[in-house]
């Protein structure tokens, strides 16, 4: 769990982990992920979406997608790092 | 499942009637406790002091208050780590006659019985999906499932809380995560203390056990929905009304 502010680049390890993990829990065979990812394409369904924004609130201490950003503006793992970071950076 | 001591129920509106006897009934048989209300109540404070395990947490929030909800799901989530069921019980009764309804009533009505309960749902959600399974029930009422005067608003917003049931079992169900509404009738309540006795005696007439339920009865049936025993049972709007709609 991070204590401070994360920067952009701990939020995007803990996202490619986070969304490593789910998979792995899921019986998905786990690439490398990368920020170009598609979300879909990397396997994760809507609901999948749900778990990884609950994990990650929880590592984060943050979750954008309540009122402040759309989930269905999110299409690949980087928008998803972004979102974090730029609400995280705002708040 | 996990065994009772460690798991968690949310419910809303504990600190007294209907809410109350849920809290009172989730901590005898061992549940951990995270409610909240406006404000506090003698019971709660009771609750908290014979409370000797750290099973018991309560929160002054108004649930029409998303942020507010927030934080109080964050706080249950960092003290208990996670949540295992959440009962939906707040909720505020405006009665009178329809074309007379004051717009702020209307408002204050669906926002506390149907919004508040919807964003507290949205979320608990995401947690019950990570950790691969929960309950949920909302208390809804008879006056969902049949037409009575002066009532139209708080039986929209039941109703309303019906169709959310059913829509969310099917959406989650595949994620072991159950879905129930709980439709009480006529018991010894708060909400019940507004009719006169003509109206309680016709009631009483009307209900093929004769009598009103309990507060307790009630809440036995919210206990039963969260537990292993309805661990099949998703969907399903729960009648406990003495026969009255029958």
């Amino acid at each position: 769990m991070l204590t401070d502010k994360p920067t952009a680049a701990q939020i995007e390890a803990t996202v490619h982990k986070t969304i490593a993990e789910l998979l792995e829990r899921r019986g998905r065979t786990v690439g490398a992920i990368d920020n170009d990812n598609l979300l879909v394409a990397v396997g994760l369904t809507s609901l999948d979406l749900a778990a990884l924004i609950a994990t990650l609130q929880t590592r984060l201490k943050a979750d954008p997608f309540f009122s402040a950003k759309s989930i269905t503006d999110v299409r690949t793992v980087g928008d998803l790092c972004r979102a974090y970071a730029d609400f995280i950076g705002e708040n | 499942m996990r065994p009772a001591c460690q798991r968690v129920v949310v419910v809303s509106g504990g600190s007294r009637g209907l809410g109350a006897a849920i809290v009172s009934q989730c901590y005898g048989q061992g549940w951990t406790i995270a409610t909240f209300s406006r404000s506090p109540s003698a019971f709660i404070t009771d609750v908290e002091r014979a409370d000797r395990d750290g099973r018991m947490f309560w929160r002054a929030v108004d649930g029409r208050d998303s942020s507010a909800l927030q934080d109080f799901v964050v706080s249950v989530g960092d003290r208990f780590g996670g949540i295992d069921a959440l009962i939906n019980n707040a909720g505020i009764g405006k009665f009178g006659a329809f074309p007379l309804m004051p717009l702020a009533d209307l408002d204050d009505t669906i926002a506390a019985n149907l919004r508040a309960n919807i964003v507290l749902t949205r979320l608990i959600t995401p947690t019950m999906v990570a950790r691969g399974g929960g309950a949920i029930v909302n208390i809804s009422s008879v006056n969902a499932v049949r037409g009575n005067g002066g009532v139209a608003v708080y039986s929209a917003t039941k109703a309303g809380l019906d169709g959310f049931t059913r829509a969310l079992a099917r959406e989650l169900g595949s994620r072991n995560i159950r879905v129930n509404s709980l439709a009480p009738g006529y018991f010894a309540s708060e909400m019940a203390s507004v009719l006169n006795e003509t109206q309680l005696r016709r009631i009483v007439r009307a209900t093929p056990l004769g009598r009103l339920g309990t507060t307790e009865e009630i809440a036995q049936a919210a206990l039963f929905l969260i537990s292993p025993a309805a661990a099949f049972i998703t969907g399903q709007t729960l009648v406990v009304d003495g026969g009255i709609t029958c």
